[in-house]
């Protein structure tokens, strides 16, 4: 397997809409046994903006990625699409899930797994599998089509899970702790393939992560989350722009300096 | 990436002299030597046992506890066994208890999965009818039998709806629960990539649910044979068990065990058929779950 990735062929999709949650409370359970996981937060990922949300374990950031998706409904609050709000999954948005060897289906081979949300949409057999072709190419996986999921490693599974939300053409991107289960060179491998993806096809990315190098080396900004219920105590803006580079990035004075201010916030 | 290339070592070029075709895990081929060294000492175990057993059954044969009309030496069995597959009566027999067993295999898989798809995908009708269930597969089927007989005589329709009371349960508790055991994970993907109901039924929770459906079909082939010649020998319908009954009360042991050996076999190489027609058709199952019988 080489890493080389073959962007050229897919088509920009440039993200058009600002997806934001306004005073975002969350809450499990119900009457007395009720828990705010989330309270009050405000968050903005704009156009073509990576955004990162860190926070300490069991501080509600998948509970607010899924609620970013459209996949669990605020206690109050709202979740906005553009000017729209959001009550459901829309196909804007992709999701790359935490689990992600549980989340590809293991009766399908890899492309059909990458081009199965193409089917829901109708699109023909030959036309997807092009795309989910295409898609698995560009994420540096041009010859593992015809394999099981389970025939991958844990890093090539993860590659698949981005192509299919590559091939589901949505504009912004919501990816939980997507590198938290492979090794260091996969992992900075697959944090370069989502700064490509960002700069060359124009699409929004939200990475949920513990790792705080990560989120600084991947962000235009990062939201720290923290406490019970957790609230957004901070919001650093990363200036380094589109194009990074895993030595020479983490080696700038800026870095250094984001990264001991985030992990400052989240000890206390 | 330019930087992040240069610092990894080469990585895992696919080789070429690999057959291509299902891709083999890289530690089969490993664990090759010693698995089948595994496999001979298996053998080897098994028929220790079935020589101790034989010894066993031989001492007790010959301290003469028991009346040879009740214990045979092995031998007069085996005489039997093999005069039994060279003999039309048997095969006849076998036939019979066969077509019912397996016409009420057949009926309850007919029954057993659409329903079980059905209520699993339902939970308002499966929670209204749990308590039925519930009751249907606690249920002793061998006491319906009098009833059955009544009702029915002692004939082959009747002994279908024995095997088939006895049998459609598993299978259908297997496939409700398959339809309901969708992985949390794999729900959030259908969702959030808003797969449509029909392909989610047809391609997500139907997959889903088949190897737990299969696996209550196998246990239901088994115990189909074993009710068919219960019943059999109960009500002396025609059928192995039927001749099993008779071969007992006209004072022949041996053959009556001859034919209970069968009767383990024929369980025994449909199960066998079930788990390799299941390997062939659900492989990806035992991968991921890296089960085995
Ligand atoms: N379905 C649920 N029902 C009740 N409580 C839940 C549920 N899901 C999460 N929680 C609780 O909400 C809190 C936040 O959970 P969440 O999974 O969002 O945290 P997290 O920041 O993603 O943690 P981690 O970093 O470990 O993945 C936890 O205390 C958890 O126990
Ligand atoms: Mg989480």
């Amino acid at each position: 397997m080489t890493t080389v990735q073959n962007l050229d062929r897919l088509e920009e999709r440039q993200a058009r809409h600002t997806l934001s949650v306004q005073s975002l409370s969350k809450s499990y359970g119900e009457g007395a046994d009720a828990v705010e996981v989330l309270h009050e937060l405000d968050v903005r990922v704009e156009p073509n903006e990576v955004v990162c949300i860190v926070g300490p374990s069991g501080a509600g950031k998948t509970t607010l990625l899924r609620c970013l998706a459209g996949l669990l409904p605020p206690s109050s609050g709202k979740v906005m699409l553009g000017d729209q709000e959001m009550t459901e999954p829309l196909s804007e948005v992709g999701v790359v899930f935490q689990d992600y060897s549980r989340s590809l289906l293991p009766w399908m081979r890899t492309k059909e797994n990458v081009a199965f949300p193409l089917q829901g949409r109708g699109m023909g057999r030959s036309q997807r599998m092009a795309l989910a072709e295409q898609c698995l190419d560009a994420v540096g996986l041009p010859a593992v089509g015809r394999k099981y999921p389970w025939q991958l490693s844990g890093g090539m599974q993860q590659r698949a899970a981005i192509a299919r939300a590559l091939a589901y053409q949505s504009e912004i991107l919501l990816m939980d702790e997507p590198f938290a289960s492979v090794d260091a060179q996969t992992r900075f491998d697959l944090e370069d393939l989502v700064l490509d993806l960002r700069k060359r096809l124009g699409i929004s990315i939200v990475v949920v992560t513990h790792d705080i190098d990560e989120a600084v080396y991947l962000a235009d900004r990062v939201v720290v989350l923290s406490g019970h219920p957790a609230t957004v105590v901070d919001v650093v803006d990363v200036p380094f722009g589109m194009d990074r580079d895993q030595i020479d990035t983490k080696a700038d004075a800026r870095f250094t300096e984001a990264r001991r201010r985030i992990l400052n916030e989240i000890r206390h | 990436m330019a930087i992040s290339e240069k610092l990894s070592p080469p990585k895992v070029v696919p080789d070429p002299k690999r057959p291509s075709g299902p891709a083999r895990r890289p530690d089969q081929k490993r664990f090759a030597g010693p698995a089948r060294r595994r496999k001979i000492a298996l053998v080897m175990w098994q028929l220790a046992t079935a020589v101790l057993i034989l010894l066993v059954w031989t001492l007790v044969y010959a301290s003469g506890y028991f009346s040879p009309d009740l214990v045979p030496p092995f031998w007069d069995v085996a005489v039997r066994f093999v005069g039994l597959a060279v003999d039309p009566v048997f095969w006849a027999a076998l036939a019979a208890t066969m077509s019912s067993a397996l016409v009420g295999l057949a009926l309850s898989i007919v029954v057993g999965v659409p329903v079980g798809m059905f209520l699993g995908i339902t939970p308002a009708f499966y929670r209204s009818t749990q308590f039925l269930i519930d009751l249907g597969r606690s249920f002793p089927v061998i006491a319906l039998l009098p009833v059955m007989v009544l009702m029915l005589g002692a004939t082959r329709e009747m002994e279908v709806v024995v095997v088939f009371s006895g049998v459609v349960w598993p299978i259908l508790l297997q496939t409700i629960y398959g339809a309901r055991r969708i992985d949390p994970v794999i729900a959030d993907t259908v969702r959030s990539y808003r797969i449509p109901m029909g392909l989610k039924f047809f391609k997500v929770v139907l997959p889903n649910a088949a190897p737990f459906a299969v696996t209550g079909i196998r246990i239901a082939a088994s115990a189909s044979i074993l009710i068919a010649v219960g019943v059999e020998v109960l009500s002396l319908t025609p059928g192995m068990g039927g001749n099993l009954a008779r071969a007992q009360t006209d004072g022949a042991p041996a053959l009556a065990l001859a034919y209970v050996i069968y009767s383990g076999l024929v369980g025994l190489v449909l199960n066998k058929i079930l788990w390799l027609a299941e390997g062939r058709f659900l492989g990806w199952n035992r991968r991921v779950t890296g089960g085995g019988q």
